[in-house]
This record gives structure tokens, sequence and C-alpha cells, in this order.
């Protein structure tokens, strides 16, 4: 059933992300679940109905709030990703017996930033990655392995195997004439496409 | 996931680029990633660990080995690398920052 292994991703979809969105994507796969985001919508589509049904079809979700700082002083800080977590938890504690069953996890850069403006989630499954992709699995997996109560391939393998679909993918758009500017402004859809076919002809 | 799928395919065109001039990822792009997936490439790669760099080529369930500097593992993968094959260089983030033909 498609909602056991959805697993909704909340976290900001710029290029600044994109090094640690791009591993995370590609783990999810790895481990053969389906990453549900709301990134290929085009603005005027985004309605928080549709983030929601996305939330509502997910048993897992993973809500990265490491970004939701202003950037320099004068800036507005982010909220959507906070936003999009209180959504989702909300869905957990006052949803159906389904809903009830939805596992989360929030993801920070450091472990305690949350306690100074978001202090109410304490008590919640909160991991720090410290900006590191390898981390980031690493966390994932970990929680994943927790709620499954599985075994799933170990960090090193998702990130060596994650690095041959890299060279793979990048060497191949570039033989297709795109540029490095060109590669970065391939959409999360798209690049789940090319890694799920991957991973697959892989055989993983 | 139908919504994501509609809204993706109004954008594109079978050229293989949006209407906004962006390039995109036609199915035969998808089969030619995925079928290299198979090929055995033999690159070797270089990647830092652990505030170390490590060597390893392609398939490998071992490391080929770990150095102090970038500078001595490029020179242990350009030992390694065979004819005609890539030594792929990465960053932290799994980013390639070089290609050594």
């Amino acid at each position: 059933m498609a909602f056991d292994t959805n697993v909704f991703i909340n976290c900001p979809f710029d290029e600044a992300y994109s090094d640690m969105l791009k591993p995370l994507v590609f783990s999810l796969l790895y481990f053969k679940f389906e990453p549900q985001i709301s990134t290929t919508m085009s603005s005027g589509d985004i309605r928080v109905q549709e983030i929601m049904k996305l939330m509502k079809n997910s048993r897992f979700s993973i809500h990265d709030i490491s970004r939701n700082k202003a950037l320099k002083k004068g800036d507005i800080a982010r909220f959507n990703m906070p936003y999009e977590m209180g959504l989702d938890i909300g869905c957990q504690n006052f949803g159906n017996k389904q809903m009830k069953t939805k596992k989360c996890l929030i993801l920070d850069e450091t472990q305690h930033t949350y306690d100074v403006a978001l202090s109410d989630i304490s008590g919640q499954d909160i991991k720090a990655h410290g900006n590191d992709p390898q981390v980031l699995i690493s966390k994932v997996r970990d929680w994943l392995m927790v709620n499954l109560d599985d075994v799933l391939p170990s960090k090193n393998k998702v990130w060596q195997d994650y690095l041959e679909f890299y060279a793979d993918y990048e060497e191949m758009l570039t033989d297709q004439g795109f540029t490095k500017a060109d590669i970065e402004k391939v959409t999360t859809f798209e690049y789940m496409k090319v890694a799920k076919a991957w991973i697959k002809q892989k055989g993983i | 996931m139908k919504l994501i799928n509609f809204v993706h395919k109004k954008e594109i065109r079978s050229s293989g680029q949006s209407m906004s001039g962006r390039k995109t990822i036609t199915d035969d792009i998808v089969k030619k990633v995925a079928a290299s997936a198979m090929t055995s490439n033999e690159r070797v790669h270089v990647l830092p660990r652990s505030n170390k760099w490590v060597v390893r080529t392609d398939g490998a369930e071992k490391v080929s080995g770990i150095f102090l500097t970038k500078d001595r593992a490029i020179l242990r993968a350009k030992q390694l690398v065979e004819k005609g094959k890539t030594i792929v260089v990465h960053n932290e983030l799994g980013k390639i920052t070089q290609r050594i033909k």
C-alpha cells in the first residue's frame, strides 16, 4: 500500500539545499520508499490543501527546519517549513486511525537550535545533520530502521552508490549537452525519475 | 503523485526543453543514465572522509587507500586508473569538483 512507503519531505527547494536534497531523495528511493514533494508544482498551483494531501498519503514525514532562519539582518525568517511541520503533527494527532500510525522525523542543523525558536517540539524525534549529507543519510536510515524494525543497507554503501550514480548522472547529462547550470535546474521530479531508474537497473 | 505528474507534463515539450527554455530530461536520457548503472565504468573516486581522503574504484567493496591529503589520494588514483578511464574527485557534499582523464 502506497501509504506505508510514502515519505513526505518538507524542506527548502532552493539551490542551496539541493546538495542535501539530492542524496536524501536518492537514499529514500534506495530504501524502496517514495518521496512525496511539492516542489514540481508551479507556484500558482501550490496550495496548502495539496500539500496536506501529500501528508495524508504518507506514513512517514521528514521535516528539515534547518533553513528557517533569516539569512541576513533585515530578512524575514522562513515560516513555511515549521508551518507544514505543525500541520503534519496535527494530522498525526487529530487524524483517523491510519493518521495515528504516521511517523515524523525533524531535522535541524544542530541538536538544540530549535530550543530557542520552537521549544514546543521538544519530545519529538529531532536529529541534527550538521549540513552534512552523509550524516543526513545516516539519521534517516536509523530512524527508518527503528520504525520498520528491519535492517537497511549501511550508510557507507548508500553513499558509495550515490557517488557512482551522481558520476553517471552528470556524465550522461553533460554528453547530452547540459551545462553545470542546466544540471542545477533539473527539477526534483526529473531527478527522482532518473535516480529510480538507475537504482532499478543496478538491481538494488 | 497524480497532481505532480500533470503539472510536470504540462511544462515539458517533446523537444526536451521546457517552455521557459530550461533543459529537461527526456525518457531517452533516463534510459541512458539507467543503462550506465550496468556498464563497468571502472572510474576511480577520490573523496573526503573524516578529515582524510579515500580512494575507491567503482563497485569495489573496500577502499584502495586512505590518505592525509587530496593530492596524495589523486596520486594513488592515477596509479590505479586504467587507460582511458576517469578519476572523479568529489567534495564533502558528494559533488564532483574535478574529472581527470
